[in-house]
């Protein structure tokens, strides 16, 4: 029950997964506190929603990185560790990975659509809490990963918009690293029958991270310029 | 077009303050803000409480000077803005 961070790749990629999610969480967590400068200069919720998203990813990515290998580390490497109690305690970081990826997208669509009315926001953040606990109870990639791609698809939808209305090279790359992002999602899907779809779905996210890094420098230099 | 929040309009005030050498007379930050009078009262008043903005009088007349504060202020929310606008927020 609800296993869904598993290696499920080739041998010679055991390890690298982690090391990818852990650049992930930094960027996102670069994200986050930007969001929340803009958030406490304007005082506009979206942008409040903006950081907690990627707070939330942030620490998501953590704990695929780092908690979840630690987890089966000490299991390992210390006797006195009861196998059920590890195998609990993974399975909750599961979960939690799972409820706070989905939620993570929501509140950045509720930061694209503008919500600002707290009960609707707090229903979807329910449905995707119902959605996490239907995949942890399965262990179903396909129902978490297909939910991510289509909570995705409506970010994808608000950047495309994005970028035809600015036609800038930033948006562009943050269209493009979210389309990475849910490749990753999609490929993910096929990781149960496939090892290379799992490494693929690494790969793909990996650029989406290297996409939204060199936005950011890109923002960041501009600025400066001017 | 959309209505500007404050926070746009601030920004509005302080980018062109800055890109005007950091010193303006009213009725100049009145037009290129796109303001009327009463607006800019508030707004110039919001900014000089944040310590943003400061008066002075040259031969009487009256100018609102960008502080090395407004500077700052400028310059972060620079960047900010490129940052939310590359994500369309």
């Amino acid at each position: 029950m609800g296993v869904i961070i598993k290696f499920r790749g080739p041998e010679w990629f055991y390890g690298f997964d982690a090391i990818i999610q852990l650049f992930g969480s930094i960027i996102a967590l670069v994200l986050a506190i930007y969001g929340y400068k803009a958030y406490k200069l304007s005082h506009q919720k979206k942008y409040l929603y903006f950081s907690m998203a990627f707070g939330l990813l942030a620490i998501n990515l953590i704990i695929y990185a780092l908690f979840i290998p630690a987890v089966f580390i000490v299991y390992n490497f210390y006797s006195g560790i009861d196998m059920g109690f590890a195998l609990q305690v993974g399975q909750i970081l599961n979960f939690i990975f799972m409820a706070a990826t989905l939620g993570a997208y929501i509140l950045l669509i509720a930061s694209y659509a503008k919500l600002e009315q707290k009960s609707v926001i707090l229903i979807l953040l329910a449905l995707s809490l119902v959605v996490s606990l239907f995949a942890f109870r399965f262990s179903s990639i396909t129902g978490f990963n297909l939910t991510a791609v289509l909570l995705l698809l409506a970010v994808m939808a608000y950047n495309c918009k994005n970028c035809i209305q600015t036609k800038s090279r930033t948006a562009m790359l943050v269209f493009l690293s979210f389309f990475l992002i849910a490749l990753g999602h999609l490929f993910f899907v096929g990781s149960g029958i496939s090892t290379e779809a799992f490494l693929i779905g690494h790969i793909a996210q990996l650029i989406g991270y290297v996409s939204l890094l060199i936005m950011f420098i890109k923002v960041h230099n501009h600025a400066k310029k001017n | 077009m959309q209505r500007r929040t404050s926070f746009e309009i601030i920004n509005d005030i302080l980018f062109l303050m800055q890109r005007k050498g950091g010193k303006l007379k009213p009725t100049h930050i009145l037009y290129g803000g796109n303001l009327s009078y009463d607006r800019l009262k508030k707004y110039m008043e919001q900014l000089e409480k944040r310590k943003l903005v400061e008066v002075t009088f040259e031969k009487e007349k009256k100018f609102y000077l960008l502080t090395d504060r407004g500077y700052e202020y400028v310059n972060e929310a620079r960047k900010l803005k490129q940052f939310t606008e590359a994500f369309g927020i």
